[in-house]
Parts: C-alpha cells; structure tokens; sequence
C-alpha cells in the first residue's frame, strides 16, 4: 500500500468530525514579510497583498483582458505621455475614507520619491514622471516618455495617502507593513503566526468568504495531511512529490497556479577559492542535476511532462529569453571538475580537496520554506560535494532573515546559498546581476560584479526594439552559463491543493487571488 | 477531403472552402432545460461508455496487450505510439486514430501561430518590423478567415521578394478565387510541405524552413516560418488517417469536427459511428458524443445540446447547465456535473469489475474531463466568453498525465495568444516540442510577442 493509501485512509477517519467552520484557513511556505506593496520581496508577499490591495490596472486571469476596479475611464493626454483617470465613485479605504485622485498621485509620488528604498518603486522611476491631481475622482499621471499601451505600465497598487500623513518617503519598516488599509476585498492583519483576513465590503468588491487565515507549513507530509483532514482548506504550493496523494483524492483538487520559476545555487564570488572561475566550473560538474532531481522532487530520468526542467541559465526554458544554444548540464562530470580544480591550483589530498594546504569546506545555505518544495535538496547538494571531495555545512535560513539579509547582499559569510526566483510577464534579471551600486543590483545576493554582464545588462535597459533585448539577454545568459555566480538548477512548475468546498477558486497568474471575490468557501 | 495528384506526385490537401460563418445554426429559443434528473448520464448510456466498457476484461485485454494503445493513452506518445501500431501486423484503427490526432495537434499548432502573427504583428505592430511580417500577417488572417488577409498579402507582395513573397502570392491568388479552389497551388509554394501520405508515416520535420527576417532599425535577425506549414502537416495525417481506414473518411471527419480551422468549412455534417478504438482514452464517452460535438462545433450549434441529449452522454451531462433562452452555459454546474459524472462511471465500472481496480480512477477521469470540455465548447457556440474562460481554467487543471491530450492543450495555447496571454501559451507549446515534431514553428510569433509584451507591461522584480 503506498504512501497516498495510509494519507487517505487516516484522512477518512477524522476528515467527518474536523470542521474549520466558515473562516477558510490556507498555508503558504511562510509568513509574508511585508504586507506593504512596495516591500515584497517574496511571492507569498505579493499575494498576500493581492487580498488587500487593488493595482490600478490588472489582467483578467480569465480572459487576460486589462481590467480595472478602481479607474472607470480614461484618456490619453498630453500626445501620449499621460493618461487621465476618473476614478470609480464610492470606494473606500478598510478605515473608512474615501478613496480619491490624492492616494493615486501620493501613490505615484511615493514611488518617485528617493526616501522610498523601494526596488518596486525604483523599477517604476524609468517610467513613470508624475502626477497631477485635477479634482476629487481625476488624476493625470505623467509618463517619462511615450508608450504604447500605457495602461499596461500602472500595475501598481494604490496606497493611501492618509496612512502616511501625506509623507511620500514610505519607509519598509512602518506599522503599515504589518495592518495596512487598502481597497481590496479582505482587511489584512499580520501577526507572529499568520495573517489574519476579514471581509470588506466596497463599492468595486463583495468578497464571499468573510474570513481567512494565512498559515504557515511545517512539514510537507503533514500539510497534505491537514489539507485532507480539512485541517486547513488549501495549499499554495504543494511539492512534486505529494501531487499524486492530491490527485488521487475525491475531496482535493490540483490547481496550476502559472508562475514562471527556476531555482540556482548562488556562488559567493567575492571568497577565494570560489572567486577562481574554474573553481565555480567545477563545482557545476560536481553536481549531478538528474540524480539531485529524482531524489528531491522524485522525478525519474526520462520522465515525460515532468513538472521540472534543467536550466543552463536564468530563464525558464520556454521563455524567448532562455539562449537554447547553451546546454544544461544534466549529469555531473567528475573528470572535468577534477582538471579544472587542478588546474586551478588545487590539490587533492586523501579523497579531499584542498586549498592552499587546506581543506575546503563550503558553508552552504538555503530559505527553510524552500524544503517543502524539494525535500532535503540541501543535503543531496552536499552530499553531492562531500563525494566530489569538497566538505560542506548546511544551514537554513528563516525567510525573514533571507528577505533582509540574503537578497540584500549581506549574508558574505556564506559561500552558497539555494534559492529560487519567480516571474510574471516580465523577466527582467538585472536587479539579480548588476553590480550593486545607485539603486542597481538590488538582489544581487553575493554582489557579483563583472563589467562584461553590466555591459549586457546595461544593453537590455538600453533597448530600443525587442530584438535587441532579446539578443542582450542571449548573450548574458551564456555569459552567465560561463562565469557561474549561479549554478542554474532547473524551473520547477507550481501546484495547488484546495478541498473541493472551495469553489469558484480561480487562481491568477503570478498575482493570485486577483479573482478573489468569486471564491465561496462551502465547508 | 480529397487526394489532389499533381506532377507526380499526392498533395495531401483538405478541401477548405470560405468559411461562411462556422457556426451555422439559427439560434435556438427555448426555455432552459428541465432540472437535474439525478443522475447524469442516463443509465443505458453510462453502460455504453468506453470506460465503462473496458471494465470487461475480455473487451480491455486487446488494448492491455498492445503496446501502441499504452503509448497513446496514458503517455500521450504520438510518434511512439505510430510506431507501435505500425509494428507488424500494423493496427489500423490505431494508426488512423494517432494520424487524426496528430492532424488536431497540427490544425491547433497552426491556429496558435496565426493568433501570435496577427497579435504582435498586426495588433501590436511597431515600426521597427520588417516589410516581411505583412506576409505572415497574411497566411494567419487565411487560416483565421479573416477578410483583412488580402490587403496584407498584397501588401507583402507589393513591397517583399523572395520565397516568403512566392508563398503569399500563391495564397492570394487562392483568396482572390474565393478560397474555393483546391489548395495544390498554395500548398505547393509552402515550404517545407509535406510528400505524399503514408500511414504510419511521420514527415520528417527536423530541417522545417525558416524566414529570417530583419529589424528595419538595427537589421537585427528574427527568425520567422510560415504557419501554412503546419496546415500541410495537418492535411498530411488526415489524409494519412483516412488512408489507414482503407478511405472511410467520416471516421477522421467525425474526430477532427471540433478541431477544423476558421478556414475550413465542414460542408455536411459528418455521418458515420466510431468504434472502441477511436473513443478509448479520450474525452468522447460514446460514439454518439462525437457527431454531439461537430454538430456543436459545426452544425447547429448550442441547439445540438437538446438535439443529442437522448443519445450523447455528454449532451446529456452538460445539458442542466446549457440556457437555451439566454444562450448560456453555467460553468459551475458543468464542474459539478462533471465530477458526478466521474463517480458515476466510475461506480459503474467498479459494479462490472467487480471491485475497484487500478485503471478506473484514471478513466473516469477522463470522462469528467469529457465533461468539462464540451461544456467549454458549447459556451464556445453561444458566445458566452467568460463561462467559456472559466470552463477552460478547468480543463487545464484536469488535463493531468494521461489526460493531457496535446491538441487540447494547443487550442488552450491559441486562446491564450489570442488573449495576448503569451506566458501560459509559451509554456503548453514548449511542453509539446518533442511530443509532436515541427509545432515548434509556432515558437517564433509567439517568442515575439512574448517580447513585445514583457517590454511593455509594467515593470517586475524577481520575486523569492
């Protein structure tokens, strides 16, 4: 009897007697850091604010059409640098103000501001010029340049102006962060072991759910097990190796959630021996990317439609982005791992290397939520080294912790650290491999620098036709497949579970719950 | 469908007429149907069902023993499964039933191309475009029937030279006739067109022709093919399907109903019952259910909902949630219709086995999945485009392992370009590169508008 038959059986006995009442209650990998749109830097931030926050413009994840629940029309002005909106009457901040054209332009005004360290806000700085004011329900916001479809550029969420005292220099580290006010369908509270979400009726939302809690996961194996007892209701990202236990039960139901992932292990390049290329190459073929892959996500060699696929550089693969010509290497290669050691001065000395007349040994880390989606993946990667002949400690990092110290380049005394990058629409990598310096390189977790990829990325920014950034981001992508400050592992699709008394659950791209006010939660 | 012989040698070619509006029943007006009998499929139905029907293991040992039916059917391997069924001593219902596939998979391939073409090179077009992307512009608005294809192809053949202008000129001429005409002459000045069918045969795809166009700013490459090429790969294997059937063409006709191109125009409805060979392992119950869906999809249109709802499980499934009147389908009633319909199957194969076995679940998934898709479809036929949205959300989700058929996928793929969706349509069309050789072609539109959108949309940062 395999492992999904006991997960059902001992989820029948107690799934009639277990009852979560009305308020619906779902896990995520951890807790949002920030519930401050400006400040994600996590997805389960971003969803978390979907709940909360409207964006002034979203894409239907029906139809794809641009929708928007807070603009009622507009116009182009001012021969297509700006575009005039008239906001929808009667909406309301969850503290009970009206909502007006002051909260869109402070919004836009708090984004262009530099006392906002906001990576979000900065991306917004190329585009976006201004905004005017120009009665209660009209704003004109004022673009940098032309563009075409201009709508499509203000994706952002609107912030009020009066939680912030009409203060545009919007710090991460406010009371805001933790029970903001929004338009959006649910009023969020964080708190140490969740967030808490109560309903909010407004003029543009009628949430059918009245209240919902966000907790985090432990254990994978016991998150399923909750899930089926109606425990909690859903699970945002249920690892490949439990789908089948979600498949193959009559009261659960697999959902795509369309998120564009790949997961990498960064190299510290600012410490030696790893600042030596070779060093870096070698340790790409150390690691045996089929067998780390069939143990960690349980996907067999040759596996048809496997949720999981190798990556030679930062893109997945079905993205125009991804340079096909560079292989990923599948397999490890201990040969050409050892030469290029050797070559790099190396010397192996009883099975192990060393370096300078000592042994090396890397201090590797990982976000602790990571390990719901590929179990132990951490030790397989070790495991893989210590075989190779390089020693390792391991270490997983609580997911604040990685969001304040990791992405902000601060955790040096490490040497690598495994991780994973989601995208939407865009796929923009610059903030991941610009040198850290005047608002560029914001995630660049080990401050790699090399002039040749600031070059590229600078060619990307610099683009004035898709196939000049296409062909940019080609060539750092081999680029980057040759220096290594990551060794790319795979893009990994992701899946969730709900119970089938959620209903209407139609899940957004990237973003979520953008569709949240037809759900309906029947337990 | 007919054989065009021309200089030696066959060009498998449909005949495609103007579509006049594909749709072409009256609307029906009715009150909505009556409510929910309890069940839903009728009894005598459900016993007809092919899950059902392999409950018995005398009618299910053929399909366990063949290697070909477990390529097919719970691997979606069409190449491997052609092999199979062509092994000594070859399989022609199989064969015939891969070849029907393989022509959906290309006729979706096509549709997805020509709605990426016309979305970044039409709808989205920029100055920087080559003069070159008219002509692609063209073919799409020839495969989309739409009227806007003549002005771009005179266009292209204004203002290009070279083997893509050839290609566009041939196809003009075939639009300025009336699009009535057999289609040897376009097809023939189509790259990489297919030789004459072969069953079993699987064209060799590896070197398809490519157009490399350039930027007119900075004469940078964009590789580019023509999305006719996958039209001539459909008609290959249909041709091929009927070839297998010893020339019965209702039986493919009948399969490739719901999944014909805006350029085609099915003349009659297809006649005809399709054997246990062409239902097994697919969203179609009972043979009835597929002269349901091209009656659906071609023929009367939503009224085909209550016209086959006595001898079609799934009219009859879907048929509670289908408002005649309002021309409407309710996608939450379909969902939970078609998880009844799952365990009503399912019950009833576990009554004919007697106890449950490994393959039920599988195949009663299949049936909810059958389920959900002709509901899609007839929101399709009422117009009704959210429900229809809602329906194919679903769908997607059901479309797991076995019951990922790629031609299924592939339409979800061609909404989605033509809803400018270029993420979710990048991603199903990748998976399917090395499951159906050559729909890569439809790679090249859809990387740029990829592009084009990324670049527009409002800027994103990496997320953890």
């Amino acid at each position: 009897m395999g492992r999904s038959r006991h997960l059902l059986i001992a989820a029948g006995l107690s799934a009639a007697v277990l009852s979560t009442g009305a308020a619906l209650t779902y896990y995520e990998g951890s807790l949002p850091t920030t519930l401050n749109p400006l400040y994600a830097a996590k997805m389960v931030d971003y969803r978390a604010q979907e709940l909360v926050f409207d964006r002034l413009w979203y894409h239907s994840p029906i139809n794809n059409e641009l929708e928007s629940k807070l603009v009622a029309s507009w116009e182009m002005t001012d021969g297509g640098k700006g575009i005039k909106l008239e906001l929808v009457s009667g909406i309301k901040w969850h503290g009970g103000e009206p909502f007006t054209a002051d909260d869109v332009c402070f919004t836009v005004k708090a984004m262009l501001d530099p006392g906002t360290p906001s990576p979000i806000a900065e991306a917004y700085r190329d585009i976006l010029a201004g905004c005017t004011v120009e009665g209660r329900s009209t704003a004109v916001v004022h673009f940098t340049r032309f563009v075409h479809n201009p709508r499509e550029r203000l994706g952002f969420a609107v912030l009020p102006e009066g939680a912030f005292e009409g203060n545009t220099a919007i710090s991460p580290d406010l009371e805001f962060s933790a029970r903001p006010s929004g338009t959006g369908p649910m009023k969020g509270s964080r708190g140490t072991r969740g967030v808490t979400f109560q309903s909010f009726a407004n003029a543009q939302h009628n949430p059918q759910i009245a209240q919902m809690q966000l907790q985090e996961s432990g254990d994978p194996l016991l998150g399923i097990k909750a899930l089926i007892n109606n425990s909690v209701q859903g699970i945002i990202e249920v690892a490949p190796n439990f789908r089948a236990d979600v498949s193959s039960s009559d009261e659960l139901a697999l959902k795509s959630y369309d998120l564009r992932s790949w997961w990498f292990v960064a190299i510290n390049t600012k410490k030696a021996p790893l600042d030596d290329r070779r060093v870096r190459q070698a340790l790409n073929f150390m690691l045996d990317r089929t067998e780390l892959r069939e143990k960690s996500i349980g996907v067999k060699p040759g596996e048809r439609n496997s949720p999981c696929e190798f990556i030679s550089g930062p893109f997945v693969p079905s993205s125009p982005y991804y340079n096909r010509s560079v292989p990923a290497v599948e397999r490890s290669d201990l040969a050409q791992a050892e030469a290029l050691l050797k070559e790099a001065g190396m010397e192996k000395v009883g099975g192990r290397w060393q370096f300078k007349g000592q042994p090396i040994s890397l201090r590797m880390g990982m976000e602790k939520s990571l390990d719901n989606e590929a179990p132990d993946i951490l030790s397989y990667i070790s495991n893989q080294f210590e075989a190779a002949g390089i020693g390792s400690q391991v270490y997983k990092i609580p997911p604040d912790n990685w969001t304040t110290e990791a992405i902000t380049g601060h955790l040096t005394d490490y040497d690598l650290l495994v991780g994973k990058w989601s995208f939407g629409q865009v796929e923009d990598v610059n903030e991941l491999y610009y040198t850290r310096s005047r608002g560029k390189g914001t995630r660049n977790i080990f401050n790699y620098s090399d002039p040749e990829v600031d070059r590229l990325l600078a060619q990307y920014d610099a683009a004035k036709i898709d196939t000049a950034a296409r062909d940019a981001y080609h060539k750092l992508h081999a680029k980057l497949a040759e220096d290594l400050p990551y060794l790319f592992l795979w893009k990994l699709d992701t899946k969730s579970a709900w119970r089938n008394e959620v209903k209407s659950n139609t899940i957004a791209p990237y973003f979520y719950f953008t569709q949240f006010d037809a759900w309906r939660y029947e337990g | 469908m007919v054989l065009v012989k021309e200089a030696g040698h066959h060009l498998a070619a449909l005949v495609f007429v103007l579509a006049a509006g594909c749709d072409g029943g009256e609307p029906v007006v009715g009150g909505p149907q009556g409510s929910d009998p309890g069940v839903v499929i009728p009894g005598a139905l459900v016993g007809r069902t092919w899950p059902v029907l392999m409950a018995d293991e005398a009618i299910r040992a053929p399909f366990e023993q063949h290697p070909g039916w477990a390529a097919l059917v719970m691997q979606r391997d069409h190449p491997g499964a052609l092999a199979a069924f062509s092994a000594e001593p070859a399989l022609p219902a199989g064969q015939a039933r891969v070849h029907a596939e393989l022509a959906a998979s290309y006729r979706q391939a096509a549709l997805l191309a020509a709605q990426a073409t016309v979305q970044v090179w039409a709808e989205e077009r920029r100055e920087e475009d080559p003069p070159e992307v008219d002509c692609l512009v063209g073919l799409s608005q020839i495969i989309l029937a739409q009227d806007t294809a003549i002005a771009s192809l005179t266009a292209c053949t204004a203002n290009v030279s070279g083997p893509i202008a050839e290609e566009a000129t041939a196809w003009l001429a075939w639009k300025q006739a009336g699009a009535a005409e057999a289609l040897a002459q376009p097809f023939a000045a189509t790259p990489g067109h297919p030789p004459a069918p072969v069953v079993g045969g699987l064209p060799d795809v590896s070197a398809l022709p490519v157009y490399i166009l350039h930027d007119r700013v900075e004469a940078r490459e964009i590789p580019a093919a023509s999305p006719m090429t996958l039209v001539a790969l459909a008609g290959y294997h249909e041709s091929a399907a009927v070839l297998a059937l010893g020339g019965e063409a209702s039986i493919p006709a009948l399969l490739l109903a719901p999944w014909r191109l805006p350029m085609e125009l099915v003349p009659a409805l297809p006649a005809g019952t399709l054997p246990i060979e062409q239902l097994f392992g697919s969203p179609l119950l009972v043979a009835e259910d597929a002269g349901f869906l091209a009656d659906l999809s071609h023929g009367q249109g939503l009224a085909a909902v209550s016209e086959w709802k006595d001898r079609s499980a799934l009219a009859a499934a879907i048929g509670p949630c289908v408002d005649l009147a309002a021309r409407t389908v309710d996608p939450a009633c379909a969902v939970e219709r078609a998880g009844r319909a799952f365990e009503q199957v399912r019950a009833a194969m576990e009554i004919k086995s007697g106890g449950e076995q490994g393959y039920h679940r599988p195949f009663a998934e299949m049936a909810r999945l059958g389920v959900v898709r002709a509901a899609e479809m007839a929101a399709a036929a009422a117009g009704d485009e959210k429900p229809m949205g809602l329906l194919r959300l679903s769908g997607i989700d059901l479309s797991l392992g076995a019951a990922a058929e790629p031609h299924y996928l592939l339409s979800i793929a061609a909404w989605d370009a033509h809803n400018k969706n270029s993420s979710r349509a990048s991603e199903t069309l990748h998976a399917q590169i090395g499951h159906i050789p050559g729909v890569e072609v439809a790679r090249f539109p859809l990387d740029a508008l990829h592009v084009r959108l990324s670049r527009e949309s409002a800027p994103g940062v990496p997320m953890h």
